[in-house]
């Protein structure tokens, strides 16, 4: 979601905020609803109904209608294209991030493990953030995640993978040793 | 989108709507092993919730070309884990292009194939893949002496 569209819906929000306070009000009875229909039905608060409801509307119809850039059908997304027999095959990033995530959560000493995917020159990269177990040999984790995401990312995907960076983000507290894989 | 339409002999025109296609290449593409679900838009989505009936013409959008009396199908998928991505964009080409151009006699001339995520099918299999990670670091510890 692009910074135009989070402004939309923080005016929705708004929007949508006043007008449950309002009915709330009426419906407790604080505030009369023939006082609110005699102001609300003149200059200048009939404009401002006018205005509130019509824009309270098209941002409704607006993110009723919302497709977001990634997965939408019809809607490009950031992909890798291979070229199959019949037409293109393509694979989204955001698939090869479940796939690195996936593989990278699967090493022993990692406690937690994200990834982020964009395109390189010969292939794409792979950042990866990983919050490691104590007392585990840093340096050999780092080489090991690098070696097994890439094997797997390219074997899964058919993807040249040109580069997996490692950046491990801290180590893990005391007493968080338990761990199981969560999903991607 | 328009229907395709085109002569099919001098008796009378075929008139296919591209619904029809929809849901033919939808139905190919859920039967190729490896494939989750089709991936529509939030629209296909409520439809389906409202309905309560699988929509199998969501994540398919076809292109007519009414002069070569031929398609486009873009299809958008959701894979499951462990399959080979390629292999499975191979499979859904070929039996898409087969199954739209058997029962329709339209001429497929591509079928591009969307990746946008992979999961698991069921949270038991989920819940295996854990198992099984389990398994492999348990036998590494104890071939190894355990962590650290």
């Amino acid at each position: 979601m692009n910074v135009g569209d989070r402004f939309l819906l923080f005016l929705l929000s708004i929007v949508g905020l006043v007008l449950g306070v309002l009915l709330a009000l009426l419906g407790a009875g604080v505030i009369s609803v023939t006082w609110a229909a005699s102001e609300l039905t003149v200059q200048p608060w009939n404009t401002v109904c006018l205005v509130v409801g019509v824009i309270g509307a098209l941002l409704a119809i607006r993110f009723l209608f919302y497709r977001s850039r990634r997965g939408g059908a019809g809607v490009p997304a950031e992909s890798v294209l291979l070229a199959g027999d019949h037409g293109q095959i393509r694979i989204s990033y955001e698939t090869l991030r479940q796939l690195a995530n996936r593989r990278g959560s699967q090493l022993k000493g990692a406690e937690s493990f994200d990834s982020r995917v964009r395109q390189g020159r010969d292939g794409v990269l792979i950042a990866c953030r990983m919050q490691v177990l104590p007392d585990i040999d840093i340096a050999a984790l780092s080489r090991e995640a690098q070696a097994a995401v890439k094997e797997y990312v390219e074997r899964t995907a058919g993807v040249k993978v040109e580069r997996v960076i490692v950046h491990v983000t801290e180590v893990a507290p005391n007493g968080q040793a338990g761990k199981a894989w969560r999903g991607a | 989108m328009a229907d395709m339409q085109y002569e099919l002999s001098e008796r009378g025109s075929v008139h296919i709507s591209d619904e029809v296609v929809q849901i033919i290449a939808g139905v190919a593409t859920n039967e190729v092993d490896g494939v989750l679900s089709t991936s529509g838009s939030l629209y296909g989505g409520l439809t389906e919730s409202i309905t309560g009936r699988k929509n199998m013409a969501k994540g398919v959008k076809v292109q007519y070309d009414e002069a070569g009396r031929s398609c486009t199908i873009d299809v958008w998928v959701q894979l499951r884990f462990g399959v080979s991505i390629p292999e499975v964009g191979y499979q859904i080409q070929e039996h898409v292009k087969s199954s739209v151009e058997s029962m329709t006699g339209l001429r497929v001339d591509a079928v591009h194939v969307h990746v946008v995520g992979v999961a698991f099918q069921t949270d038991a299999e989920r819940a295996q893949d854990a198992d099984q990670i389990g398994t492999v670091f348990s036998q590494e510890e104890r071939s190894s002496g355990g962590i650290g």
